[in-house]
């Protein structure tokens, strides 16, 4: 148990030293959630709602509706940099691994550490990594969106935090058994040199297919893990409710609170308020 | 269990010498405080905060070198532990290596070491093959020819058809040549 804590705290200082690991996973998603905020979200304001509802609606009610609003767009980004942002620390992890084949080899046959032990200590490296990474993420994302649409008056938190955070645990422990397995795989097959290109594979469909579940979303790429974490952790950031063929962009319209409140607006004035901003 | 002063078998890090140290020595068994005097006999002791990628050849074959003896493993494999290594630090490593209790393994091509390493076994390996043991002391007392001779220790037959021996009376002294690199050399292009 000593040397696999010792193996873990060594990778773990290793990774931590890793330009690759802060640039790819930390400051890459810091910049994704910048954009998020200040140029995909420069038109959103509470101005833009009240200009569009009626003036008898309560000023309570269009803060609410603009707080929920806010928390669906933060959701969204956040979940999306999740996928992004796991993907690249398991690359990382992958490379780290790929180039000590030989004294991972050693050490497992001439030390006291044996391959199970040095499996377990990279895996909890990569839970650690992600642990890190996640709770960089989750801070930065409620601060910059909350400075964003609040001004750090309101705070945009997740609606279940445990839960967005074992989503994105057990998303990390996924991306880094494909990406491992795919890395080992051109072991198996005896063409190394592949790694450059599979060793890519995740963060490529990371990237697709977080996208895809993003703008458009529905059919069979719902089932696909990325999909699943993605849709999860806006469900858990949000608590709004994850909706089968509908974009991630657009769940918000089937929040039961914003949909009470057009309801009451549509039945008040009939007409549809639009739901689309920025 | 078994140590050796290869590079492969270390990891490529961002962190230091010693902390690089620390987990080998570790999970090797070995002595880390032993580690870290022989570095400081060997005039690395500055450089343990350093990385591995940021010392010269020299003194990454002394790292290396310290790690595998201090592992205190049976069995020790040191490929060419002298190389880069200036003259008195070449000696220093030769005290190192001739006070290690483990049961050693050393494979160069300097030839003024042959003496201190006395009734070790040693082995003459040419393109692949291996050729003896003799022991160590002895080497330097071996000359070579490529003529047939009747009291030759050994004999050599090389790729090229050629075939050489090894005897206490007839031809070159081993000893003369600096390395066993130009050996081959004197071999191939004539005695």
């Amino acid at each position: 148990m000593g040397a696999l804590i010792k193996l873990y705290k060594f990778y773990v200082k290793n990774n931590l030293k890793d330009p690759y690991y802060w640039f790819w996973a930390v400051f890459f998603i810091l910049f994704w959630l910048y954009i998020g905020a200040f140029v995909w979200g420069a038109n959103m304001s509470i101005e833009r709602i009240r200009s569009i509802i009626p003036h008898y609606i309560a000023d309570s009610t269009i803060h609410e509706l603009w707080i929920r609003m806010t928390i669906h767009y933060t959701g969204a980004w956040y979940a999306t940099n999740v996928v992004f942002s796991l993907s690249a620390i398991t690359i990382g992890l992958v490379y780290t691994v790929y180039y000590a084949t030989i004294p991972i080899r050693y050490l497992t046959k001439y030390s006291k550490i044996s391959s199970v032990k040095f499996y377990s200590s990279l895996v909890l490296t990569a839970l650690s990594s992600g642990i890190l990474a996640t709770v960089i993420l989750i801070v930065a994302t409620v601060l910059i969106y909350s400075y964003r649409f609040h001004g750090l008056k309101t705070l945009i938190l997740p609606h279940n935090s445990l839960a967005v955070f074992s989503v994105t645990l057990t998303a990390m422990l996924f991306n880094y058994f494909f990406a491992m397995t795919l890395s080992l795989l051109t072991i198996v097959i005896r063409k190394p040199r592949f790694l450059s290109f599979i060793g890519f594979i995740p963060f490529i469909i990371s990237y697709a297919l977080g996208m895809y579940t993003l703008q458009t979303s529905g059919g069979p790429v719902n089932l696909s893990p990325y999909s699943a974490v993605l849709l999860l952790n806006y469900h858990y950031f949000t608590g709004g409710p994850i909706v089968e063929n509908q974009s991630v962009t657009d769940m918000w319209r089937y929040d039961p609170l914003i949909n009470q409140l057009i309801l009451t607006q549509q039945a008040r004035q009939g007409r549809w308020i639009p739901l689309h901003y920025g | 269990m078994i140590a050796t002063n290869l590079p492969e078998i270390f990891m490529h890090t961002r962190l230091s010498i010693r902390e690089l140290a620390d987990l080998y020595l570790d999970i090797l068994g070995g002595d880390f405080d032993y580690f870290r005097e022989i570095a400081y006999r060997m005039g690395a002791k500055d450089i343990l905060d350093k990385k591995i990628r940021e010392l010269s050849a020299g003194f990454r074959k002394i790292i290396y070198n310290a790690i595998s003896l201090a592992s205190k493993s049976k069995y020790i494999l040191l490929d060419e532990p002298f190389e880069n290594l200036d003259p008195a630090r070449r000696v220093a490593m030769l005290k190192e290596i001739l006070n290690s209790k483990s049961v050693n393994l050393i494979n160069t091509h300097m030839t003024w070491m042959y003496e201190p390493f006395g009734r070790w076994e040693a082995y003459i390996m040419v393109e692949g093959r291996v050729y003896g043991p003799l022991e160590a002391a002895r080497l330097k007392e071996l000359r070579i020819t490529k003529e047939k001779i009747s009291d030759a220790m050994l004999s050599i037959k090389l790729s090229s058809g050629v075939e050489i021996y090894l005897s206490e009376s007839t031809g070159i002294p081993l000893s003369s040549l600096d390395t066993l690199d130009k050996l081959y050399e004197v071999l191939t292009w004539g005695l």
